[in-house]
């Protein structure tokens, strides 16, 4: 229920944010509607939503809910780590991919993804992982000819 | 030249090599997507897109349909066996065919649900091919406001017949348009909600969004929920086939499935579970043996396997006459067609006539190839259950990550995709459902541009919405479609209850 809160709590932050800055763009009138016109609609009706829904939440709840997917966010620490894991091996390959190399970046990924997940071997991490870059690397630049960043390779 | 005459020149072309490579690496591919839990069509297409940019628009457009329907099939194998659906649509699957496999009727059920889904498959090509001529017709007399009646009478659809909360299947909805606004303004060409930021000029892409909501949030997903090996049953060829009793008990559900699901699969969003869910609703009201349901009846695989099928070949009617993807891997399909020069709507047929027909042509010729895969490998595909999650999970993320950076050669791309994991993980923890917010992303430009244009035709007057015949039919279609429903079930609740009380 909290959780549900924060969401909706969180979506009606964004939302304000949205819907002033598409009051700073020409609104024109209800009959010529300008660029952002539109999407102060929908960030109203966002608004409206998501305060009807916290509103109900304070008292009974009448909307249909999903229990059991709440259920499945109550997950064990250790599981809850390797989702932090895999979000921050997901964050460190956005952000250094350009830096380091789209392939080098690719194969240091799949080694930390493959030891999350469970792998306990290194050897087989390190395996997998040059693997997983040469083969992606014959794929998609020596076959497919696209071209993805060299980084220190440049 | 009449229906038959292009149905031979499709049949023609779609049995040159090169076309039924396509068509049996689609199947195939659709059939191991559908046998994995976790990865859907929708994620399959989206790594493979960039795949597409070597092929011609009609290789991409069969093995695109080949991976959807393919999938409907591969995900009643591990319903059956396993009672691991691995496609939503077959979760009502499992009920009954895993207690005919618990029985040791495991062959007969994997056969009656490829036989049913075979059946329904060609049934809605039929479908397909019969009406989608006629609906490019007469789309040609749509105009701006008919286009913004039926897309967002779509949204609308999509909002109530969302699993889970209406409210929430809402907020995606509109958190999706508000996503699909940021870029260029699609009437003056203006940038907005780019924060100064040059890569967001083009818009946020629907892939990246796709994939990490649909492919990245699952694999957070799976990573959560307790896993353990899964113990295969073994199926022999010669327990495949099921007895008389079985099979004459299937022929009404299957056909009653197959058009049932025809017409739900028209409808915008997750149209294949819901007529799988249905159809299964609907065999258990008319079965006199009701009280076998749910025990291992076989109603209750023909029906629903009859139905998602059905489902799967009808998505693709508002796709090719219309130029609308009303459910997410058709958006997906679109995009495939968009990246080969192709673009759906009312004059695809008309400007593209060998295209269409040898696609037609080759789902025929999917369908085929599907039974022959499905029945005698199902061991073969059930075996990649085998495969472990440590390995299958990283291997998932991993061609995420190149298959999103494939498709732009954008790094965006993959910020895109990673923030889009995450928040695909969040909301689905706490009970949202993620396809209201990928075909919003979709539809949103499109509702907005029309909804302009039609004002501008009209100087103003938003009676125009209401005043063109087409339009004002559009938007009053759901509601005479629900009171026809709930007069329907009325008369049916009352029949049963006066049957009921003759009874008694």
């Amino acid at each position: 229920m909290a959780n549900d809160r924060v969401t909706v709590g969180s979506l009606l932050i964004l939302d304000a944010a949205f819907a002033g800055y598409a009051s700073r763009y020409d609104l024109g009138s209800v009959k010529n509607p300008g660029m952002g016109f539109f999407p102060l609609l929908i960030g109203l009706g966002l608004g409206l939503t998501a305060g009807l829904c916290l509103w109900q939440k304070r008292g009974r709840m009448t909307w249909q809910e999903v229990p059991a997917a709440q259920q499945e966010a109550q997950v064990r620490p250790r599981s809850l780590g390797r989702v932090y894991g895999i979000m921050g091996t997901l964050i460190a390959f956005a952000a250094l991919n350009s830096l380091v190399g789209f392939w080098v970046c690719t194969g240091a990924a799949m080694a930390a993804l493959l030891r999350i997940c469970g792998l306990r071997s290194s050897k087989n991490a390190l395996a997998g992982a040059v693997l997983t870059a040469a083969a992606g690397y014959f794929l998609f630049e020596f076959l497919l000819g696209q071209k993805f960043p060299e980084g220190f390779f440049k | 030249m009449g229906v038959i005459g292009n149905l031979i020149a499709g049949f023609s072309q779609a049995l040159a090599l090169d076309n039924l490579l396509f068509a049996l690496i689609g199947v195939a591919l659709g059939s191991l997507v559908g046998v994995l839990p976790g990865i859907g069509p929708l994620g399959a297409m989206s790594l493979l897109l960039c795949t597409t940019f070597g092929m011609t628009p009609l290789h991409a457009l069969i093995f695109f349909a080949g991976i959807y329907y393919g999938s409907m099939y591969g995900g009643s194998t591990t319903s059956i066996l396993l009672n691991v659906p691995g496609e939503s649509t077959s979760v009502v699957t499992c009920i009954d065919g895993y207690q005919m496999c618990q029985k040791g009727r495991a062959g007969a059920a994997l056969f009656i649900a490829a036989a049913g889904s075979f059946v329904a498959g060609t049934l809605s090509v039929l479908g397909l091919m019969l009406f989608a001529p006629l609906l490019a017709d007469f789309a040609l007399k749509f105009g701006p406001p008919e286009y913004f009646s039926l897309t967002s009478v779509g949204l609308a659809v999509l909002t109530y017949i969302s699993s889970g909360s209406k409210a929430k299947a809402l907020l995606m909805v509109l958190v999706g348009m508000m996503i699909s606004m940021i870029g260029m303004d699609p009437v003056t060409g203006n940038q907005r909600f780019t924060l100064g930021f040059l890569p967001l000029s083009q818009g946020i892409d629907f892939v990246p969004v796709a994939m990490g909501l649909f492919g990245i949030s699952e694999v957070l997903n799976i990573v959560t929920s307790s896993s353990s090996q899964v113990r295969i049953r073994r199926v022999a060829l010669r327990e495949l086939l099921p007895s008389r009793t079985e099979i004459s008990r299937s022929v009404g559900p299957v056909v009653r499935g197959s058009f049932l699901g025809f017409f739900i699969g028209l409808v915008p969003g997750p149209a294949a579970v819901i007529s799988s869910f249905s159809s299964y609703a609907l065999e258990k009201r008319l079965s006199k043996r009701s009280s076998e349901f749910g025990h291992g009846a076989v109603e209750g695989v023909a029906g629903p396997e009859a139905a998602n099928n059905a489902a799967a070949g009808s998505a693709f009617l508002p796709l090719m006459a219309l130029g609308i993807p009303f459910a997410p891997p058709m958006a997906l399909i679109l995009a495939a067609m968009i990246i080969g020069g192709i673009l759906p709507g009312p004059t695809f047929i008309q400007e593209n006539p060998d295209l269409f027909w040898t696609f037609i042509a080759s789902m025929y010729i999917g369908n085929v190839m599907l039974v022959l895969l499905n029945l005698p490998l199902v061991g073969l595909f059930v075996s990649v259950l085998r495969t472990p999650a440590q390995i299958l999970l990283p291997v998932v993320a991993i061609l995420c990550l190149i298959g999103v950076y494939a498709v732009n050669s954008s790094s965006v791309d993959v910020w895109v995709l990673v923030f889009s994991g995450v928040l695909g993980y969040v909301l689905r923890a706490r009970g949202y459902d993620l396809a209201p917010l990928v075909l919003a992303i979709v539809l949103g430009p499109k509702v907005e541009t029309y909804f302009r244009q039609s004002l501008s035709i009209s100087g103003g007057d938003y009676s125009i919405f209401v005043t063109r015949p087409i339009s004002l039919t559009i938007a009053l279609l759901p509601l005479a479609i629900a009171l026809g429903w709930w007069l329907f079930h009325g008369a049916f609740k009352f029949s049963r209850g006066e049957e009921h009380g003759r009874e008694t």
